[in-house]
Protein backbone atom coordinates (compact mmCIF):
# COMPACT_ATOMS: atom_id res chain seq x y z
CA UNK A 1 0.00 0.00 0.00
CA UNK A 2 3.01 2.28 0.15
CA UNK A 3 2.38 3.29 -3.45
CA UNK A 4 -0.88 4.88 -2.30
CA UNK A 5 0.79 6.86 0.46
CA UNK A 6 4.09 7.70 -1.16
CA UNK A 7 2.89 10.59 -3.37
CA UNK A 8 0.97 12.09 -0.44
CA UNK A 9 4.21 13.41 1.07
CA UNK A 10 4.18 16.05 -1.67
CA UNK A 11 1.98 18.99 -0.81
CA UNK A 12 1.22 19.59 -4.50
CA UNK A 13 -0.14 16.07 -4.87
CA UNK A 14 -2.27 16.36 -1.74
CA UNK A 15 -3.71 19.64 -3.03
CA UNK A 16 -4.41 18.01 -6.39
CA UNK A 17 -6.24 15.15 -4.69
CA UNK A 18 -8.36 17.55 -2.64
CA UNK A 19 -9.27 19.74 -5.60
CA UNK A 20 -9.85 16.66 -7.75
CA UNK A 21 -12.18 15.03 -5.24
CA UNK A 22 -14.19 18.24 -4.70
CA UNK A 23 -14.36 19.04 -8.39
CA UNK A 24 -15.20 15.49 -9.38
CA UNK A 25 -18.07 15.39 -6.90
CA UNK A 26 -19.46 18.81 -7.88
CA UNK A 27 -19.26 18.18 -11.62
CA UNK A 28 -20.73 14.71 -11.20
CA UNK A 29 -23.70 15.91 -9.15
CA UNK A 30 -24.47 18.99 -11.25
CA UNK A 31 -23.80 16.97 -14.39
CA UNK A 32 -26.88 14.84 -13.65
CA UNK A 33 -29.11 17.78 -14.49
CA UNK A 34 -26.92 18.71 -17.44
CA UNK A 35 -27.43 15.21 -18.84
CA UNK A 36 -31.13 14.89 -17.95
CA UNK A 37 -32.00 18.29 -19.43
CA UNK A 38 -30.06 17.57 -22.63
CA UNK A 39 -27.57 20.37 -21.95
CA UNK A 40 -24.32 18.47 -22.56
CA UNK A 41 -23.47 20.66 -25.53
CA UNK A 42 -24.17 23.82 -23.50
CA UNK A 43 -21.72 22.65 -20.83
CA UNK A 44 -19.01 22.20 -23.42
CA UNK A 45 -19.84 25.51 -25.08
CA UNK A 46 -19.69 27.37 -21.79
CA UNK A 47 -16.31 25.87 -21.00
CA UNK A 48 -14.96 27.21 -24.29
CA UNK A 49 -16.64 30.58 -23.80
CA UNK A 50 -14.84 31.02 -20.51
CA UNK A 51 -11.50 31.37 -22.26
CA UNK A 52 -11.80 34.99 -23.52
CA UNK A 53 -12.72 35.97 -19.95
CA UNK A 54 -9.51 34.38 -18.72
CA UNK A 55 -7.44 36.24 -21.30
CA UNK A 56 -9.14 39.60 -20.78
CA UNK A 57 -8.82 39.30 -17.02
CA UNK A 58 -5.14 38.46 -17.45
CA UNK A 59 -4.59 41.46 -19.74
CA UNK A 60 -6.41 43.82 -17.38
CA UNK A 61 -4.73 42.32 -14.36
CA UNK A 62 -7.97 41.47 -12.59
CA UNK A 63 -9.10 38.20 -11.01
CA UNK A 64 -9.05 35.50 -13.67
CA UNK A 65 -11.84 33.47 -12.06
CA UNK A 66 -14.16 36.48 -11.98
CA UNK A 67 -13.39 37.22 -15.63
CA UNK A 68 -14.07 33.63 -16.62
CA UNK A 69 -17.33 33.52 -14.68
CA UNK A 70 -18.61 36.69 -16.33
CA UNK A 71 -17.87 35.57 -19.89
CA UNK A 72 -19.31 32.11 -19.16
CA UNK A 73 -22.58 33.70 -18.05
CA UNK A 74 -22.55 36.19 -20.92
CA UNK A 75 -22.25 33.32 -23.35
CA UNK A 76 -25.22 31.58 -21.72
CA UNK A 77 -27.31 34.75 -21.95
CA UNK A 78 -26.28 35.31 -25.56
CA UNK A 79 -27.21 31.74 -26.50
CA UNK A 80 -30.59 32.20 -24.82
CA UNK A 81 -31.18 35.54 -26.55
CA UNK A 82 -30.24 34.24 -29.99
CA UNK A 83 -32.44 31.16 -29.74
CA UNK A 84 -35.31 33.30 -28.39
CA UNK A 85 -35.37 35.22 -31.67
CA UNK A 86 -36.68 31.92 -33.10
CA UNK A 87 -34.65 32.52 -36.24
CA UNK A 88 -32.10 29.82 -35.41
CA UNK A 89 -32.32 26.66 -33.35
CA UNK A 90 -30.69 26.48 -29.93
CA UNK A 91 -27.94 24.05 -30.96
CA UNK A 92 -27.01 26.37 -33.83
CA UNK A 93 -26.92 29.35 -31.45
CA UNK A 94 -24.61 27.36 -29.15
CA UNK A 95 -22.32 26.48 -32.03
CA UNK A 96 -22.09 30.12 -33.10
CA UNK A 97 -21.54 31.63 -29.67
CA UNK A 98 -18.92 29.27 -28.32
CA UNK A 99 -16.76 29.19 -31.43
CA UNK A 100 -17.04 32.99 -31.61
CA UNK A 101 -15.95 33.34 -28.00
CA UNK A 102 -13.13 30.87 -28.49
CA UNK A 103 -11.97 32.75 -31.59
CA UNK A 104 -12.00 36.01 -29.62
CA UNK A 105 -9.72 34.37 -27.07
CA UNK A 106 -7.35 33.19 -29.81
CA UNK A 107 -7.19 36.67 -31.38
CA UNK A 108 -6.46 38.24 -28.01
CA UNK A 109 -3.80 35.66 -27.22
CA UNK A 110 -2.04 36.20 -30.52
CA UNK A 111 -1.51 39.84 -29.46
CA UNK A 112 -0.09 38.80 -26.11
CA UNK A 113 3.49 37.68 -26.02
CA UNK A 114 4.70 35.15 -23.51
CA UNK A 115 1.27 34.11 -22.48
CA UNK A 116 1.09 31.04 -24.66
CA UNK A 117 2.68 28.76 -22.11
CA UNK A 118 0.33 29.79 -19.29
CA UNK A 119 -2.53 29.36 -21.66
CA UNK A 120 -1.94 25.68 -22.27
CA UNK A 121 -2.76 25.27 -18.58
CA UNK A 122 -6.21 26.60 -19.20
CA UNK A 123 -6.67 24.58 -22.35
CA UNK A 124 -5.59 21.25 -20.90
CA UNK A 125 -5.41 21.92 -17.18
CA UNK A 126 -2.66 21.32 -14.68
CA UNK A 127 -4.17 19.90 -11.56
CA UNK A 128 -0.76 19.05 -10.15
CA UNK A 129 0.02 22.75 -10.22
CA UNK A 130 -2.88 24.03 -8.13
CA UNK A 131 -2.06 26.64 -5.51
CA UNK A 132 -3.30 26.50 -1.89
CA UNK A 133 -5.78 29.26 -2.75
CA UNK A 134 -7.32 27.07 -5.46
CA UNK A 135 -8.19 24.45 -2.85
CA UNK A 136 -10.20 27.03 -0.93
CA UNK A 137 -11.93 28.22 -4.10
CA UNK A 138 -12.80 24.64 -5.05
CA UNK A 139 -14.22 24.06 -1.55
CA UNK A 140 -16.36 27.20 -1.72
CA UNK A 141 -17.64 26.35 -5.20
CA UNK A 142 -18.52 22.82 -4.06
CA UNK A 143 -20.38 24.18 -1.06
CA UNK A 144 -22.34 26.73 -3.12
CA UNK A 145 -23.24 24.34 -5.93
CA UNK A 146 -24.29 21.44 -3.71
CA UNK A 147 -26.31 23.71 -1.37
CA UNK A 148 -28.15 25.25 -4.30
CA UNK A 149 -28.89 21.82 -5.74
CA UNK A 150 -30.21 20.76 -2.34
CA UNK A 151 -32.38 23.84 -1.83
CA UNK A 152 -33.78 23.90 -5.37
CA UNK A 153 -33.98 20.15 -5.77
CA UNK A 154 -37.78 20.02 -6.21
CA UNK A 155 -37.75 22.82 -8.78
CA UNK A 156 -34.94 21.18 -10.72
CA UNK A 157 -36.64 17.79 -10.54
CA UNK A 158 -40.09 18.96 -11.67
CA UNK A 159 -38.82 21.26 -14.43
CA UNK A 160 -36.40 18.66 -15.79
CA UNK A 161 -39.07 15.97 -15.95
CA UNK A 162 -42.16 17.92 -17.06
CA UNK A 163 -41.75 21.53 -18.20
CA UNK A 164 -45.45 22.06 -18.72
CA UNK A 165 -46.40 20.95 -15.23
CA UNK A 166 -43.58 23.07 -13.81
CA UNK A 167 -44.92 26.10 -15.67
CA UNK A 168 -48.53 25.46 -14.68
CA UNK A 169 -47.74 25.24 -10.98
CA UNK A 170 -45.91 28.56 -11.26
CA UNK A 171 -42.22 27.68 -11.35
CA UNK A 172 -40.13 30.32 -13.11
CA UNK A 173 -38.45 28.25 -15.80
CA UNK A 174 -36.27 31.05 -17.13
CA UNK A 175 -34.91 31.89 -13.70
CA UNK A 176 -34.27 28.23 -12.98
CA UNK A 177 -32.45 27.86 -16.29
CA UNK A 178 -30.29 30.91 -15.65
CA UNK A 179 -29.60 29.76 -12.09
CA UNK A 180 -28.46 26.40 -13.40
CA UNK A 181 -26.29 28.23 -15.95
CA UNK A 182 -24.69 30.27 -13.17
CA UNK A 183 -23.89 27.11 -11.21
CA UNK A 184 -22.52 25.56 -14.36
CA UNK A 185 -20.31 28.59 -15.02
CA UNK A 186 -19.06 28.52 -11.43
CA UNK A 187 -18.21 24.83 -11.63
CA UNK A 188 -16.52 25.16 -15.01
CA UNK A 189 -14.45 28.13 -13.90
CA UNK A 190 -13.11 26.28 -10.89
CA UNK A 191 -12.60 23.17 -13.00
CA UNK A 192 -10.57 24.57 -15.89
CA UNK A 193 -7.59 24.84 -13.56
CA UNK A 194 -7.67 21.09 -13.14
CA UNK A 195 -8.65 19.53 -16.47
CA UNK A 196 -8.83 22.56 -18.75
CA UNK A 197 -11.39 24.08 -21.05
CA UNK A 198 -11.29 21.26 -23.57
CA UNK A 199 -11.93 18.39 -21.17
CA UNK A 200 -14.21 19.85 -18.49
CA UNK A 201 -17.36 18.78 -20.32
CA UNK A 202 -16.30 15.20 -19.71
CA UNK A 203 -16.39 15.68 -15.92
CA UNK A 204 -19.91 17.09 -16.25
CA UNK A 205 -21.31 14.51 -18.61
CA UNK A 206 -19.51 11.17 -18.26
CA UNK A 207 -19.98 10.35 -14.53
CA UNK A 208 -23.66 11.38 -14.73
CA UNK A 209 -24.22 9.25 -17.83
CA UNK A 210 -22.47 6.32 -16.12
CA UNK A 211 -24.62 6.74 -12.99
CA UNK A 212 -27.77 6.81 -15.12
CA UNK A 213 -26.87 3.34 -16.42
CA UNK A 214 -26.69 2.03 -12.86
CA UNK A 215 -29.89 3.38 -11.28
CA UNK A 216 -33.44 4.56 -11.94
CA UNK A 217 -33.58 6.87 -8.91
CA UNK A 218 -32.51 10.49 -9.30
CA UNK A 219 -31.16 10.89 -5.76
CA UNK A 220 -29.10 7.72 -6.11
CA UNK A 221 -27.95 8.89 -9.53
CA UNK A 222 -26.68 12.19 -8.11
CA UNK A 223 -24.79 10.47 -5.27
CA UNK A 224 -23.32 7.88 -7.62
CA UNK A 225 -22.26 10.50 -10.16
CA UNK A 226 -20.51 12.48 -7.41
CA UNK A 227 -18.69 9.34 -6.24
CA UNK A 228 -17.78 8.29 -9.79
CA UNK A 229 -16.54 11.81 -10.55
CA UNK A 230 -14.34 11.91 -7.45
CA UNK A 231 -13.16 8.35 -7.96
CA UNK A 232 -12.17 8.88 -11.56
CA UNK A 233 -10.25 12.02 -10.61
CA UNK A 234 -8.32 10.23 -7.88
CA UNK A 235 -7.50 7.22 -10.05
CA UNK A 236 -6.50 9.51 -12.90
CA UNK A 237 -4.21 11.50 -10.61
CA UNK A 238 -2.37 8.45 -9.34
CA UNK A 239 -2.06 7.17 -12.89
CA UNK A 240 -0.67 10.49 -13.99
CA UNK A 241 1.83 10.46 -11.08
CA UNK A 242 3.17 6.99 -11.76
CA UNK A 243 2.90 6.75 -15.55
CA UNK A 244 4.00 10.33 -16.13
CA UNK A 245 1.13 11.36 -18.38
CA UNK A 246 -0.95 14.55 -18.51
CA UNK A 247 -3.19 14.65 -15.43
CA UNK A 248 -6.30 16.08 -17.14
CA UNK A 249 -6.16 13.46 -19.86
CA UNK A 250 -5.64 10.65 -17.35
CA UNK A 251 -8.66 11.77 -15.29
CA UNK A 252 -10.96 11.99 -18.31
CA UNK A 253 -9.75 8.68 -19.78
CA UNK A 254 -10.45 6.92 -16.46
CA UNK A 255 -13.95 8.35 -16.45
CA UNK A 256 -14.52 7.30 -20.06
CA UNK A 257 -13.29 3.78 -19.34
CA UNK A 258 -15.68 3.44 -16.38
CA UNK A 259 -18.53 4.58 -18.60
CA UNK A 260 -17.69 1.96 -21.25
CA UNK A 261 -17.55 -0.74 -18.57
CA UNK A 262 -20.98 0.32 -17.28
CA UNK A 263 -22.37 0.45 -20.79
CA UNK A 264 -21.41 -3.19 -21.28
CA UNK A 265 -21.81 -4.68 -17.79
CA UNK A 266 -24.44 -2.56 -15.98
CA UNK A 267 -26.94 -4.90 -14.20
CA UNK A 268 -30.12 -3.92 -16.09
CA UNK A 269 -29.24 -1.37 -18.75
CA UNK A 270 -25.88 -2.83 -19.81
CA UNK A 271 -25.55 -4.30 -23.28
CA UNK A 272 -24.91 -7.79 -21.85
CA UNK A 273 -27.84 -7.69 -19.42
CA UNK A 274 -30.19 -6.50 -22.15
CA UNK A 275 -29.02 -9.22 -24.51
CA UNK A 276 -29.53 -11.90 -21.84
CA UNK A 277 -32.94 -10.45 -21.08
CA UNK A 278 -33.92 -10.60 -24.76
CA UNK A 279 -32.89 -14.21 -25.25
CA UNK A 280 -34.70 -15.39 -22.11
CA UNK A 281 -38.36 -16.27 -22.73
CA UNK A 282 -40.49 -13.74 -20.91
CA UNK B 1 -69.59 39.94 -14.84
CA UNK B 2 -67.45 38.20 -12.23
CA UNK B 3 -67.79 34.93 -10.43
CA UNK B 4 -68.69 36.79 -7.29
CA UNK B 5 -71.96 37.61 -9.00
CA UNK B 6 -72.09 34.10 -10.39
CA UNK B 7 -70.73 31.75 -7.77
CA UNK B 8 -72.24 28.86 -9.68
CA UNK B 9 -69.96 29.52 -12.66
CA UNK B 10 -66.49 27.95 -12.58
CA UNK B 11 -65.09 29.17 -15.88
CA UNK B 12 -66.02 32.26 -17.89
CA UNK B 13 -64.66 32.80 -21.40
CA UNK B 14 -65.52 36.21 -22.79
CA UNK B 15 -64.79 37.36 -26.30
CA UNK B 16 -61.40 35.68 -26.32
CA UNK B 17 -58.95 35.70 -29.21
CA UNK B 18 -55.75 33.68 -29.00
CA UNK B 19 -53.14 33.91 -31.73
CA UNK B 20 -50.28 31.49 -32.26
CA UNK B 21 -47.13 33.05 -30.79
CA UNK B 22 -45.23 35.15 -33.31
CA UNK B 23 -47.96 35.01 -35.97
CA UNK B 24 -51.20 36.77 -36.83
CA UNK B 25 -52.95 33.47 -37.27
CA UNK B 26 -55.94 33.09 -35.01
CA UNK B 27 -55.91 29.82 -33.11
CA UNK B 28 -59.12 30.50 -31.30
CA UNK B 29 -61.90 33.01 -31.28
CA UNK B 30 -64.28 32.06 -28.52
CA UNK B 31 -67.30 34.28 -28.06
CA UNK B 32 -68.89 33.23 -24.83
CA UNK B 33 -68.48 30.10 -22.81
CA UNK B 34 -69.81 29.54 -19.30
CA UNK B 35 -68.97 26.37 -17.46
CA UNK B 36 -70.90 25.80 -14.30
CA UNK B 37 -69.43 24.50 -11.08
CA UNK B 38 -69.80 20.78 -10.63
CA UNK B 39 -70.26 20.33 -14.39
CA UNK B 40 -68.64 17.76 -16.62
CA UNK B 41 -67.89 19.75 -19.74
CA UNK B 42 -66.61 18.47 -23.08
CA UNK B 43 -64.66 20.51 -25.61
CA UNK B 44 -65.34 18.79 -28.92
CA UNK B 45 -63.66 19.35 -32.25
CA UNK B 46 -61.26 17.89 -34.78
CA UNK B 47 -57.50 18.07 -34.30
CA UNK B 48 -56.22 21.62 -34.50
CA UNK B 49 -59.64 23.11 -33.75
CA UNK B 50 -58.39 25.05 -30.74
CA UNK B 51 -59.34 22.68 -27.92
CA UNK B 52 -55.83 22.49 -26.48
CA UNK B 53 -55.37 26.21 -27.05
CA UNK B 54 -58.45 26.98 -24.98
CA UNK B 55 -57.37 24.67 -22.14
CA UNK B 56 -53.88 26.17 -22.16
CA UNK B 57 -55.35 29.65 -22.04
CA UNK B 58 -57.55 28.63 -19.10
CA UNK B 59 -54.51 27.54 -17.13
CA UNK B 60 -52.53 30.65 -18.05
CA UNK B 61 -50.01 29.01 -20.38
CA UNK B 62 -51.02 31.12 -23.38
CA UNK B 63 -51.54 34.86 -23.40
CA UNK B 64 -54.87 36.19 -24.69
CA UNK B 65 -54.77 38.56 -27.63
CA UNK B 66 -58.17 39.88 -26.62
CA UNK B 67 -60.95 39.18 -24.16
CA UNK B 68 -60.79 37.54 -20.77
CA UNK B 69 -60.92 34.18 -19.11
CA UNK B 70 -61.89 33.84 -15.48
CA UNK B 71 -61.42 30.62 -13.57
CA UNK B 72 -62.95 30.46 -10.09
CA UNK B 73 -63.35 34.22 -10.05
CA UNK B 74 -59.77 35.09 -10.98
CA UNK B 75 -58.20 35.87 -14.35
CA UNK B 76 -56.44 32.78 -15.72
CA UNK B 77 -52.80 32.66 -14.69
CA UNK B 78 -50.19 30.03 -13.85
CA UNK B 79 -49.27 29.05 -10.33
CA UNK B 80 -52.76 28.16 -9.06
CA UNK B 81 -53.15 24.98 -7.09
CA UNK B 82 -56.95 25.17 -7.48
CA UNK B 83 -56.61 24.43 -11.21
CA UNK B 84 -55.02 21.18 -12.39
CA UNK B 85 -54.07 20.49 -15.96
CA UNK B 86 -53.17 17.19 -17.65
CA UNK B 87 -51.76 18.01 -21.10
CA UNK B 88 -52.17 15.89 -24.18
CA UNK B 89 -49.14 14.49 -25.96
CA UNK B 90 -47.01 14.28 -22.89
CA UNK B 91 -43.76 15.97 -23.68
CA UNK B 92 -42.01 14.34 -20.77
CA UNK B 93 -38.85 12.30 -20.90
CA UNK B 94 -40.01 8.74 -20.18
CA UNK B 95 -36.45 7.68 -19.48
CA UNK B 96 -36.12 10.24 -16.71
CA UNK B 97 -35.06 8.49 -13.49
CA UNK B 98 -38.31 8.82 -11.59
CA UNK B 99 -40.79 6.47 -9.93
CA UNK B 100 -44.56 6.36 -10.29
CA UNK B 101 -44.91 7.67 -6.73
CA UNK B 102 -42.61 10.63 -7.38
CA UNK B 103 -44.69 11.66 -10.38
CA UNK B 104 -47.89 11.62 -8.30
CA UNK B 105 -46.11 13.56 -5.55
CA UNK B 106 -45.40 16.38 -8.04
CA UNK B 107 -49.07 17.30 -7.78
CA UNK B 108 -48.28 18.52 -4.28
CA UNK B 109 -45.58 20.91 -5.49
CA UNK B 110 -48.42 23.21 -6.52
CA UNK B 111 -49.19 23.76 -2.82
CA UNK B 112 -45.72 23.77 -1.34
CA UNK B 113 -43.58 26.81 -0.80
CA UNK B 114 -39.89 26.89 -1.48
CA UNK B 115 -37.90 24.71 -0.89
CA UNK B 116 -41.02 22.58 -1.47
CA UNK B 117 -39.93 19.56 0.50
CA UNK B 118 -42.97 17.29 0.73
CA UNK B 119 -44.33 16.52 4.19
CA UNK B 120 -45.84 13.23 5.37
CA UNK B 121 -49.28 14.65 4.58
CA UNK B 122 -48.28 15.29 0.95
CA UNK B 123 -46.88 11.80 0.58
CA UNK B 124 -50.07 10.31 2.01
CA UNK B 125 -52.17 12.31 -0.47
CA UNK B 126 -50.01 11.18 -3.39
CA UNK B 127 -50.40 7.56 -2.28
CA UNK B 128 -54.17 7.92 -1.89
CA UNK B 129 -54.37 9.38 -5.39
CA UNK B 130 -52.44 6.41 -6.76
CA UNK B 131 -54.82 4.06 -4.95
CA UNK B 132 -57.76 5.81 -6.59
CA UNK B 133 -56.40 5.14 -10.06
CA UNK B 134 -55.33 1.59 -9.16
CA UNK B 135 -51.63 2.34 -9.47
CA UNK B 136 -50.60 2.03 -5.81
CA UNK B 137 -49.10 -1.46 -6.31
CA UNK B 138 -46.79 0.03 -8.96
CA UNK B 139 -45.79 3.05 -6.87
CA UNK B 140 -42.12 2.11 -6.70
CA UNK B 141 -41.80 1.20 -10.36
CA UNK B 142 -39.91 3.33 -12.85
CA UNK B 143 -42.25 5.36 -15.04
CA UNK B 144 -40.79 3.84 -18.23
CA UNK B 145 -42.02 0.36 -17.21
CA UNK B 146 -45.67 1.43 -17.54
CA UNK B 147 -48.09 1.06 -20.46
CA UNK B 148 -49.78 4.07 -22.08
CA UNK B 149 -52.95 3.60 -20.05
CA UNK B 150 -51.03 3.19 -16.81
CA UNK B 151 -49.01 6.35 -17.51
CA UNK B 152 -52.21 8.29 -18.11
CA UNK B 153 -53.55 6.99 -14.79
CA UNK B 154 -50.44 8.20 -13.01
CA UNK B 155 -50.82 11.68 -14.49
CA UNK B 156 -54.47 11.70 -13.45
CA UNK B 157 -53.28 10.69 -9.96
CA UNK B 158 -50.92 13.65 -9.98
CA UNK B 159 -53.84 15.95 -10.76
CA UNK B 160 -55.92 14.28 -8.00
CA UNK B 161 -53.08 14.71 -5.50
CA UNK B 162 -53.18 18.41 -6.30
CA UNK B 163 -56.76 18.48 -4.95
CA UNK B 164 -57.78 21.08 -7.50
CA UNK B 165 -61.32 22.41 -7.88
CA UNK B 166 -61.08 22.67 -11.64
CA UNK B 167 -59.55 19.80 -13.59
CA UNK B 168 -58.59 20.25 -17.26
CA UNK B 169 -57.87 17.09 -19.24
CA UNK B 170 -56.55 17.36 -22.79
CA UNK B 171 -57.42 14.25 -24.86
CA UNK B 172 -57.05 11.91 -21.88
CA UNK B 173 -58.32 8.89 -23.84
CA UNK B 174 -55.70 8.86 -26.59
CA UNK B 175 -53.75 5.60 -26.61
CA UNK B 176 -55.55 4.39 -23.50
CA UNK B 177 -57.28 1.03 -22.86
CA UNK B 178 -61.05 0.76 -22.24
CA UNK B 179 -60.62 -0.01 -18.55
CA UNK B 180 -58.62 3.18 -18.05
CA UNK B 181 -61.18 5.20 -20.02
CA UNK B 182 -63.99 3.85 -17.81
CA UNK B 183 -61.95 4.60 -14.70
CA UNK B 184 -61.31 8.18 -15.81
CA UNK B 185 -65.05 8.77 -16.39
CA UNK B 186 -65.78 7.23 -12.99
CA UNK B 187 -63.29 9.55 -11.27
CA UNK B 188 -64.70 12.54 -13.14
CA UNK B 189 -68.22 11.69 -11.94
CA UNK B 190 -66.91 11.38 -8.40
CA UNK B 191 -65.08 14.71 -8.55
CA UNK B 192 -68.08 16.55 -9.95
CA UNK B 193 -70.45 15.09 -7.36
CA UNK B 194 -68.07 16.50 -4.76
CA UNK B 195 -68.41 19.96 -6.34
CA UNK B 196 -65.42 19.90 -8.68
CA UNK B 197 -65.53 21.02 -12.30
CA UNK B 198 -63.96 18.94 -15.05
CA UNK B 199 -63.33 20.08 -18.62
CA UNK B 200 -62.22 17.42 -21.09
CA UNK B 201 -61.00 17.98 -24.63
CA UNK B 202 -62.04 15.01 -26.74
CA UNK B 203 -63.19 14.18 -30.23
CA UNK B 204 -65.42 11.31 -29.24
CA UNK B 205 -69.00 12.48 -29.75
CA UNK B 206 -70.35 9.10 -28.64
CA UNK B 207 -69.40 9.68 -25.01
CA UNK B 208 -71.31 12.97 -24.79
CA UNK B 209 -74.80 11.91 -23.65
CA UNK B 210 -73.67 9.54 -20.94
CA UNK B 211 -70.64 11.26 -19.48
CA UNK B 212 -71.11 15.01 -19.86
CA UNK B 213 -73.47 17.71 -18.66
CA UNK B 214 -72.29 20.33 -21.11
CA UNK B 215 -70.50 20.40 -24.44
CA UNK B 216 -68.82 22.99 -26.62
CA UNK B 217 -67.99 22.34 -30.27
CA UNK B 218 -64.92 24.23 -31.38
CA UNK B 219 -63.65 24.93 -34.87
CA UNK B 220 -61.31 27.87 -34.17
CA UNK B 221 -64.46 29.44 -32.76
CA UNK B 222 -67.41 28.19 -30.76
CA UNK B 223 -69.59 26.40 -33.29
CA UNK B 224 -72.17 25.16 -30.83
CA UNK B 225 -72.51 24.94 -27.11
CA UNK B 226 -75.13 23.69 -24.74
CA UNK B 227 -76.39 20.39 -23.40
CA UNK B 228 -74.94 17.27 -25.03
CA UNK B 229 -78.25 16.67 -26.86
CA UNK B 230 -78.35 20.16 -28.31
CA UNK B 231 -74.72 19.96 -29.33
CA UNK B 232 -75.15 16.54 -30.90
CA UNK B 233 -78.11 17.81 -32.92
CA UNK B 234 -75.96 20.72 -34.06
CA UNK B 235 -73.14 18.36 -34.97
CA UNK B 236 -75.48 16.21 -37.05
CA UNK B 237 -76.81 19.28 -38.84
CA UNK B 238 -73.32 20.54 -39.43
CA UNK B 239 -72.46 17.30 -41.11
CA UNK B 240 -75.60 17.44 -43.22
CA UNK B 241 -75.45 21.08 -44.27
CA UNK B 242 -72.03 22.27 -43.28
CA UNK B 243 -73.40 25.69 -42.45
CA UNK B 244 -76.05 26.95 -40.09
CA UNK B 245 -74.17 26.27 -36.91
CA UNK B 246 -73.74 29.85 -35.82
CA UNK B 247 -77.48 30.17 -35.53
CA UNK B 248 -77.69 26.99 -33.54
CA UNK B 249 -74.95 28.24 -31.31
CA UNK B 250 -76.96 31.34 -30.45
CA UNK B 251 -79.94 29.16 -29.83
CA UNK B 252 -78.05 26.76 -27.62
CA UNK B 253 -76.56 29.59 -25.58
CA UNK B 254 -80.01 31.02 -25.15
CA UNK B 255 -81.39 27.69 -23.95
CA UNK B 256 -78.50 27.16 -21.61
CA UNK B 257 -78.88 30.55 -19.99
CA UNK B 258 -82.53 29.91 -19.36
Amino acid sequence: MTWLIEPLQYAFFLRALLVGALLGATCGALGCFVVLRGMAFIGDAMAHSVLPGVVIAYLLGVNIIAGAFVTGLLAAILISAISHTEQVREDTAIGIVFTGAFALAIVLISRTQGYVRDLTHFLFGNILGVAPGDVIIAAIVTLVVLSCMFLWYRELLVSSFDRTHAQVIGLHLNWLHMGLMALLALTIVSGIQAVGVVLIASLLVTPAATARLLTDRLTVMILLAALLGSGATLIGLYTSYYVQVASGGAVVLTSTLVFLLALIFAPHKGILARRVHQTLPS
Amino acid sequence: MSNLEHPEVAVIVDDVIVRYPGTHETALEAANIRIGRGQRAALIGPNGAGKSTLLKAMVGLLPLTRGRIQVLGEPAHVGRYRVAYVPQSREVDWHFPITVFDVALMGRDAHLRWPRWPRAHDKALAMTALEEVGMAPLAKRHIADLSGGQRQRVFIARALAQQAEVLLLDEPFGGVDTATEQLIFQLVDQLCRAGGTVIIATHDLATLPEHFDQAVILQHRVVASGSPDQVLAAAVLAEAYGGPLALLHERAQHDLVN
